[in-house]
């Protein structure tokens, strides 16, 4: 009878060729591989973040504030339906909310909806003044005409408006392209609305409405 | 077996019963079937599995480190044939991190499996990553159940569902 010392290597040589057929059956499915690669659809956040999410999956909403859980809620109205307000004023507070969290004023938790510099630094320097409605006066100069006069005839706070509904279409269809071009549209009308060619502009203005 | 020592300080207590060193290879073998490769790993049901498992896990443990008298103590390793990686992970693309994304698991029509839910039939698993899958050889896809991530599909191919 053999002694330990050969089962022993006789075991090892036998589940060392196991592990290389293995292997070498295996293919793309080794143990390191068994990985998923997935992509977040833009406008809604991971399961991780969602306190309303399915019991395990969601977040711990012990350590979350309150708002800020009001907050993450209202950016995937779509995913969990919460019948409170109004569609119009829920829209409106759906962007607030967005404006708030892109541009970064709301919350340090990096919640990466978007991750396009163009969006990012758009609702930075155009949108959160609006969100906190504190600088629309002075913001609203970008856009030209002063406080109560711009391109499209409407209020300043209408334009801070105007933009966080640009800056959600962009954010929640995935489309950061599509910013310049509203951006072009509105230069177009302020440019029509200085040298008084009031059919172009109003074309102009229902166009971007 | 630090590890071991903290976590169960009643197993290397002196007072306790559990003197043989075959009490401890048996409790030992358990612990590591259950946290076997960190939870990312699980044992075949294959036949060649089952019988590494039935020499690995004969029920006759030594009393001491030279006794080779009823079963070999060399075959007590043979588990480790039995082994099959089956954890699965999610990873978004933009952050590079671990995420929970739900997901739905096609098996065989031949497969009979318990369903959990009644809306899902009986050939279909909704799992949750991360996981353990069911056994490679009985799955045909697994597909994202999720509306938060696009939509996705992946094949197991035969090849590699052998263990």
């Amino acid at each position: 009878m053999p002694r330990c010392t050969d089962f022993k290597s006789i075991i090892s040589i036998a589940i060392f060729k196991c592990n290389a057929r293995r292997r070498s059956e295996c293919g793309i499915l080794l143990p390191a591989r068994l990985c998923l690669i997935v992509k977040r659809r833009p406008g809604y956040s991971s399961f991780s973040r969602d306190p309303y999410a399915p019991p395990g999956m969601g977040c711990e909403t012990g350590h979350r504030e309150k708002e800020y859980l009001r907050i993450r809620h209202v950016l995937a109205p779509w995913a969990h339906a919460q019948p409170t307000n109004s569609i119009r004023g829920r829209v409106r507070e759906l962007e607030n909310e967005l404006i708030a969290i892109v541009a970064g004023t709301r919350i340090n938790d990096n919640l990466e909806y978007t991750a396009d510099p163009l969006l990012v630094t758009f609702s930075r320097h155009f949108c959160d003044a609006v969100a906190s409605n504190r600088h629309s006066a002075s913001r609203s100069q970008i856009w030209g005409g002063g406080k109560n006069a711009t391109p499209l005839g409407i209020a300043s706070s209408s334009i801070g408006r105007w933009c966080m509904r640009v800056l959600y279409t962009c954010v929640a269809t995935d489309q950061p392209t599509a910013l310049p071009l509203y951006i072009q549209l509105h230069y177009s009308a302020l440019v029509f609305s200085l040298t008084r060619q009031p059919r172009q502009w109003l074309s102009l203005c229902a166009v971007i409405k | 077996m630090v590890w071991h020592t903290v976590s169960f300080p009643l197993l290397s207590s002196q007072s306790c019963i559990i003197q043989y060193k075959g009490t401890h290879m048996a409790l030992q073998m358990s612990i590591g079937f259950l946290f076997m490769g960190g939870g990312r790993a699980s044992l075949s049901r294959s036949k060649e599995s089952i019988a590494a498992l039935l020499a690995a896990c004969f029920p006759r443990f030594p009393k001491s480190i030279d006794d080779n008298q009823y079963h070999l103590q060399p075959l007590r390793h043979l588990w480790v044939m039995a082994v099959s990686w089956r954890g699965l992970k999610a990873v978004d693309a933009d952050t590079g991190k671990d995420v929970v994304v739900p997901l739905l698991v096609e098996l065989d029509a031949c497969v009979d499996y318990t369903a959990e839910t009644a809306h899902v039939p009986a050939t279909k698993r909704r799992i949750v990553t991360p996981c353990l899958l069911p056994p490679l050889k009985d799955i045909s896809c697994v597909c994202i159940n999720s509306e938060r991530y696009y939509p996705n599909k992946w094949a197991i191919p035969r090849s590699a569902a052998v263990y």
